[in-house]
C-alpha cells in the first residue's frame, strides 16, 4: 500500500513520485482481461511472468474499493467475477502483456485505467472529450480547468480536421446529392439493401392493406397466401396502396422494369385485406388480419395504416395487448407512424395504434435523412413513440396493372421498408424472432442528427 | 338503441377460458363477430346501455369503441 505522512497516496501522487508519465485522462495503470475460465492461469503469467503482486478482490473483507485504492508499484488486484485486473506496473512490463493477446492466449486485452467523471457537471454532459492536462495533481482552479479543457477540445478537432476525417456534417456523407434511380430506388440505397446477402428466404411477411393485384407480373412464381377480412371484397387490390407496400417489403431482385425496389425478395408474402377498395378499415378488420398473421406463424406484420389521435390521447389497450401477444409468439408488429403533420408548423402526434409500444411505429425521411413534412412525431407522453424511420419520400414501387409502377410518399412507404429489412435480419438471425428482433432492429439503424422524437432510433439499416 | 361496434380485450389470466368469456358476453347481449384466439380479443356489437355491465364480465379487461381507418385516394401524393 503506498502511504505518506500516514496518508494514503492518490493515485496520481504515486505516479508523480515514481517519476512515471501519464497521458491526459488516465491514472497510469492498466485493466488486464481475461479469457473466460482461464482467470487462474490468466493471473500466475501477471505474477510469474510479470513479476506483478497479485491480491483478489476475495482477500479484501468490505469488498474491493479500498483494495484499489491501495494499489501501488508492482501490485495488482484480481476482480473475480469479472475476470479483470487492475495493475501497477511499468510501461515495458504492459508492452510484453500486450504482446501475450495472440488467438489462444489467456489475456484477451490490455488498456490503461482512465480517469471517469461524474455526470451533471456542465462541461461533460453529452460530450466526449479528453481530459484536460493536469498540471499538477493538487485541484486546479475551475477557470484553469476550463482553459484546459478548451485547449484539449482545439486540439482535437485540429487533429482530425487536418487528418480529413470529417467532411461537412456525417449525415451528409449519409445522404445522396444526386438521386440516380437507375438500378435502385434511393431507399434501397440509403438502408444499404443491395449489399446485403439476405432475402429474407424461409421469413413469412405479412402485409396487412388493401390487398394485392394478384396478376402483377413482379409477383409471378412468388408463395402468396393472402386473405380478405373486409365483407364483401376479395383480397384483389382495387386501390394500390397494399400492391405498393407489398412491392417494397417483398419486390422481387430483378423486377420487369428497373430499378430494384423490394426488399425481402424470397419472403413469403402473406396479403391480408383489412382495408377495402376506398381504403377505409376498421379496428375489427385489422385485428382479425394480425389474428390470422399470428396464426400463421408470420415473423412480421407491416401496417401502413393508422387513424389520428389528439395530443395526450391515451394509446389502445386492445392493440396493445394484442401486439405484445404477437411479440410472445414471434410475431413483430410494424406500423406507420402517420401523416398528419405539416412541418414545420405543426407535428401531430404518432396515431393508432402505431402509439402502442409493442407496436414499432415507423417515420419517413426524405432521400436527403430529413424527415419527411407529414411524419409524425412522439409528442404524447404515454406511449406515441417513434421507434425507427425508413425511406417515405418519393418511394417508388408496384401498382396494380396496367400501370405498373408508382411512386407515393408516406409513412405508409418507410413502414414497408423496416418491414422488409426485419424479414432479413430474420433470416440472418434464426434465433431471433418477436422483441428480439426489434432489437437488432434498433440496435443496428443508423444514427441521424434528427431528434429521436422525430426518427427514434433513426434510419434502418439492412444486415 | 343502435348498437355500437366494440373490441372487448379479454385478460392473461383468463385467457385459458376464453370461450367461457365469450359465451358469458354474448349472454349480456353482445353480438361476436369474430373471436381472436391468440391475441385474446373479441369484436362485434353492443346496445350501448349494456357497456358498464360488459365491463363486469370475468376476464374483461378492457372494451374499446371500434375506431375506422381511411387511407389517401390513390391519386394521392401522400399516402
Amino acid at each position: 500500500m503506498a502511504k505518506k505522512d500516514g496518508r494514503v497516496q492518490g493515485i496520481e501522487e504515486q505516479k508523480a513520485a515514481a517519476g512515471r508519465i501519464t497521458a491526459p485522462g488516465t491514472t497510469g495503470r492498466y485493466l488486464v482481461l481475461f479469457k473466460q475460465g482461464a482467470k487462474a492461469a490468466g493471473v500466475q503469467v501477471l505474477s510469474k511472468k510479470a513479476g506483478i503482486a497479485m491480491a483478489s478482490s476475495t482477500d479484501f473483507e468490505t469488498g474491493a474499493a479500498l483494495g484499489v485504492a491501495e494499489i501501488g508499484g508492482d501490485q495488482g488486484l484480481f476482480f473475480e467475477t469479472l475476470g479483470v485486473a487492475v495493475v501497477d506496473t511499468a510501461p515495458q512490463t504492459i508492452q510484453s502483456l500486450s504482446g501475450e493477446t495472440a488467438d489462444d492466449s489467456l489475456i484477451l486485452a490490455v488498456e490503461p485505467e482512465r480517469i471517469v467523471y461524474a455526470l451533471g457537471n456542465p462541461v461533460s454532459i453529452g460530450v466526449v472529450v479528453p481530459s484536460p492536462p493536469l498540471q499538477n495533481v493538487s485541484a486546479p482552479s475551475t477557470a484553469d480547468y476550463f482553459r484546459g479543457y478548451r485547449d484539449a477540445v482545439n486540439h482535437l478537432v485540429d487533429r482530425v480536421l487536418k487528418s480529413g476525417g470529417v467532411q461537412g456534417g456525417a449525415d451528409e456523407a449519409l445522404s445522396i446529392a444526386a438521386i440516380t434511380e437507375a438500378e435502385l430506388t434511393w431507399g434501397l440505397q440509403v438502408t444499404n439493401v443491395a449489399i446485403s446477402k439476405f432475402t429474407g428466404q424461409g421469413i413469412r411477411v405479412a402485409v396487412l392493406d388493401t390487398g394485392l393485384d394478384l396478376g402483377h407480373p413482379d409477383f409471378a412464381g412468388r408463395s402468396v397466401v393472402s386473405s380478405s377480412f373486409v365483407v364483401g371484397e376479395p383480397v384483389q387490390d382495387g386501390h394500390g396502396h397494399g400492391t405498393h407496400c407489398i412491392g417494397t417489403a417483398c419486390g422481387p431482385k430483378r423486377p420487369g422494369i428497373l430499378p430494384r425496389y423490394g426488399i425481402a425478395c424470397n419472403s413469403e408474402i402473406y396479403a391480408g385485406k383489412v382495408l377495402n377498395n376506398s381504403g377505409r378499415g376498421t379496428d375489427g378488420s385489422i385485428l382479425a388480419g394480425i389474428e390470422w398473421a399470428i396464426k400463421n406463424k408470420c415473423d412480421v406484420v407491416s401496417m401502413s395504416l393508422g387513424a389520428p389521435v389528439a395530443p395526450g390521447q391515451a394509446y389502445s389497450q386492445v392493440f396493445e395487448q394484442t401486439a405484445k401477444r404477437a411479440l410472445t409468439a414471434g410475431t413483430l408488429i410494424v406500423a406507420a407512424a402517420g401523416n398528419e403533420s405539416h412541418r414545420p408548423q405543426v407535428i401531430a402526434p404518432v396515431g393508432h395504434p402505431a402509439n402502442c409500444p409493442s407496436i414499432m411505429a415507423v417515420a419517413a425521411l426524405d432521400s436527403q435523412l430529413q424527415v419527411g413534412y407529414f411524419s409524425n412525431g412522439g409528442i404524447n407522453p404515454q406511449g406515441g413513440q417513434v421507434d425507427i424511420a425508413g425511406p417515405g419520400v418519393q418511394v417508388r414501387s408496384t401498382w396494380p396493372r396496367p400501370t405498373l409502377y408508382n411512386a407515393i410518399s408516406g409513412t405508409s412507404m418507410a413502414t414497408p421498408h423496416v418491414a422488409g429489412i426485419a424479414a432479413l435480419l430474420a433470416e440472418a438471425n434464426s434465433h431471433s424472432r418477436g422483441a428480439a428482433l426489434w432489437t437488432l432492429l434498433v440496435r443496428g439503424a443508423r444514427r441521424l442528427s434528427i431528434s429521436s422524437r422525430d426518427v427514434g432510433s433513426g434510419l434502418v439499416q439492412a444486415p | 338503441m343502435s348498437k355500437t361496434k366494440i373490441s372487448v380485450l379479454v385478460d392473461d389470466e383468463n385467457l385459458h377460458r376464453l370461450n367461457d368469456v365469450v359465451k358469458q358476453v354474448k349472454d349480456v347481449g353482445m353480438d361476436v363477430d369474430r373471436v381472436l384466439e391468440s391475441s385474446g380479443v373479441v369484436t362485434g356489437s353492443v346496445d350501448p346501455n349494456k357497456l358498464k355491465i360488459l365491463k363486469q364480465v370475468k376476464g374483461v379487461s378492457s372494451i374499446e369503441e371500434e375506431r375506422e381507418f381511411q387511407i389517401a385516394p390513390p391519386g394521392s401524393e401522400v399516402q
